[in-house]
């Protein structure tokens, strides 16, 4: 071999200096499993330690000048390397890196064994001649080697040349392969760093919220859905890893791992977003539903708020039930999904979010529409008042319990979603066709307008009887 | 060495590689070696973890059997007994 392991030529792209790739720090970790998965670090040191001595130890300048060389490369190895000890405890992640720790102990072996098969032809060849091998054939001994045995030497040498050219090149490429399952598997490594410091985070941030009410098992489930996706995932790439071992399948699983890590990371965001714009609606609901408790209406008004705070207590009841039934089947899916159907799962959670905010949107519209109703209570007379308790107790009476009953039904959230917003469209139109009229300054008389009331609210409630929700509704 | 004579400095940067390469095949082997016992003592680990959640009669068995062990490996070693 003419030069020394890992030595590069100058048109090998592994002359490059190596981009360190950026890696989480280390956490001290004081469970058993801290010596176990030390054993990598430790195995980088040693070879660091003895690529070092050796080069340095070379009595040749030229072995110098490629230690100089191989530095940016072994630098980046063993950063890469160390990288591959995770920063927690977790078994998934202790058996994945102890697979690929064994896959790369196999390359480091191969590319040895390539190495060592042909200095084993020369050591038999220079045996026959001299009858010494490398490690044994001194400089006193040498000085001793005739004219003719050095010549034969010299000759072996230039006829093995070749092999020991290839085993070097295998040898750097194999170096090559294990940069890149190292650089692969210490990004998959730190995507997983970043979702246990997120899931941590959003335990702390959501601890403070009023999320524990409405979805108290949230951050459980969060923490089963990354438990049970990073179990396949680095299941996955641990057979990869015993299947082999092969550098090339081994950083594409690892680099394909990464994504799954990313998507579930998507996914879990998803989910409280959702859960979230739920919360939202639970507490806009609520802060109408006080307003409406605090208001200054008249006794005779109390009927109306009642029927309101009914409608939102209704709501909210429902909107709590069918978020945690939808986290309930978020969390089925995905204790169910292997890390294959991950886009279809996100893509569930997903709808689940939209469909959270539009009901969350239509909902407050809902809400918003009604509350007109409770306002004019205070610009009525006592004559026209008596009328329009009557027309609108009705009305809203007719309004809330249609709500009620979308609301019960088991529809689908797409179903249930449109006849909200059918509601909320005649709500909207109910209560500012009676706004106008009562507060229109040049319009009707008292009389007038509470004939006109007496007349609107029949018309209305004839518009939306009971049978006619029904029939709006149902079909 | 005479001008004539052909220069075997060579030999010493093989015998440098074989060095290297021999130390490298141990550190492989070594490192195969480690991982065998780090998936083992994983393995073990879980076990013993999933023995402790069971809670049953048997699973708390074995759970006591395995901290038996360990603390004769304990005293064994304290002792300097093999």
């Amino acid at each position: 071999m003419s030069a020394t392991l890992g030595q590069t030529n100058n048109t090998s792209t592994s002359s490059t200096p190596l981009k360190i790739p950026t890696v989480p720090g280390f956490t001290p970790i004081n469970t058993d499993l801290a010596r176990e998965r030390s054993f990598l670090r430790e195995l980088c040191t040693k070879v660091a330690n003895h690529w070092t001595s050796t080069f340095h130890s070379s009595r040749h300048l030229d072995n110098l000048e490629k230690v100089a060389q191989f530095s940016p490369k072994l630098n980046a190895q063993i950063a890469a390397w160390t990288a591959l000890v995770p920063s927690d405890d977790r078994t998934p992640v202790g058996n994945m890196i102890a697979t690929v720790g064994g896959t790369v102990g196999t390359l480091i072996k191969k590319g040895a064994e390539e190495a060592l098969a042909t200095i084993d032809k020369f050591n038999k060849g220079l045996k026959d001649i001299t009858g010494y091998e490398l490690s044994t054939l001194s400089g006193d001994k040498r000085r001793e080697l005739s004219t003719e045995q050095r010549a034969k030497v010299s000759a072996l040498y230039t006829s093995l040349k070749g092999d020991l050219t290839k085993g070097e090149e295998k040898f750097n490429q194999i170096g090559t392969e294990l940069n890149g399952v190292s650089t692969a598997v210490s990004a998959l490594l730190k995507k997983d760093a970043e979702i246990t410091a997120d899931l941590k985070q959003k335990e702390t941030a959501l601890a403070s919220t009023e999320i524990n009410t409405l979805a108290p098992s949230l951050v459980t489930i969060l923490n089963n859905i990354y438990s049970q996706n990073q179990t396949k995932i680095f299941g996955k790439l641990t057979e990869s890893a015993n299947a082999g071992p092969d550098a090339t399948t081994i950083t594409a699983a690892a680099t394909v791992a990464t994504t799954e890590l990313e998507k579930t990371q998507e996914a879990m965001n998803s989910i409280v977003a959702s859960v979230n714009a739920a919360v939202e609606t639970v507490q806009e609901n609520k802060k109408i539903r006080d307003r409406l408790k605090d208001s200054q209406v008249p006794q005779e008004g109390l009927t109306v708020v009642t029927v309101a705070q009914a409608t939102f207590d209704a709501v909210n009841e429902w909107f709590t039930k069918k978020a945690d039934a939808a986290e309930s089947a978020i969390k089925t899916t995905f204790r169910d999904t292997t890390s294959e159907n991950l886009p279809a799962s996100d893509e569930a959670t997903k709808t689940f979010a939209k469909n959270s905010k539009e009901y969350r949107d239509t909902v407050q519209a809902i809400g918003k529409a009604i509350l007109p109703f409770d306002t004019l209570v205070n610009k009525t007379t006592e004559e026209t008042l008596a009328l329009f308790k009557t027309t609108v107790g009705d009305l809203k009476a007719i309004v809330e319990q249609a709500t009620v009953d979308i609301l019960n039904k088991s529809d689908s959230p797409e179903v249930t979603m449109g006849k909200l917003q059918k509601l909320q469209v005649l709500s909207a139109k109910i209560a500012e066709g009676l706004k106008d009229q009562l507060t229109s300054p040049d319009g009707l008389t008292e009389d007038e307008r509470a004939d006109f009331i007496s007349k609107m609210g029949s018309a209305v409630k004839d518009i939306i009887t009971p049978n006619r929700f029904s029939e709006l509704f149902n079909n | 060495m005479s001008k004539n004579e052909t220069s075997l400095d060579f030999l010493d940067q093989l015998a440098g590689q074989e060095a290297a390469a021999k130390e490298l095949l141990a550190y492989g082997e070594s490192l195969i070696e480690r991982a065998k016992v780090a998936k083992h003592r994983l393995a073990e680990q879980a076990a013993f973890d999933r023995d402790l959640n069971e809670g049953s009669l048997d699973s708390l068995r074995r759970v006591k059997e395995r901290v038996n062990t360990s603390i004769d490996e304990m005293i064994q070693h304290t002792l300097g007994i093999e």
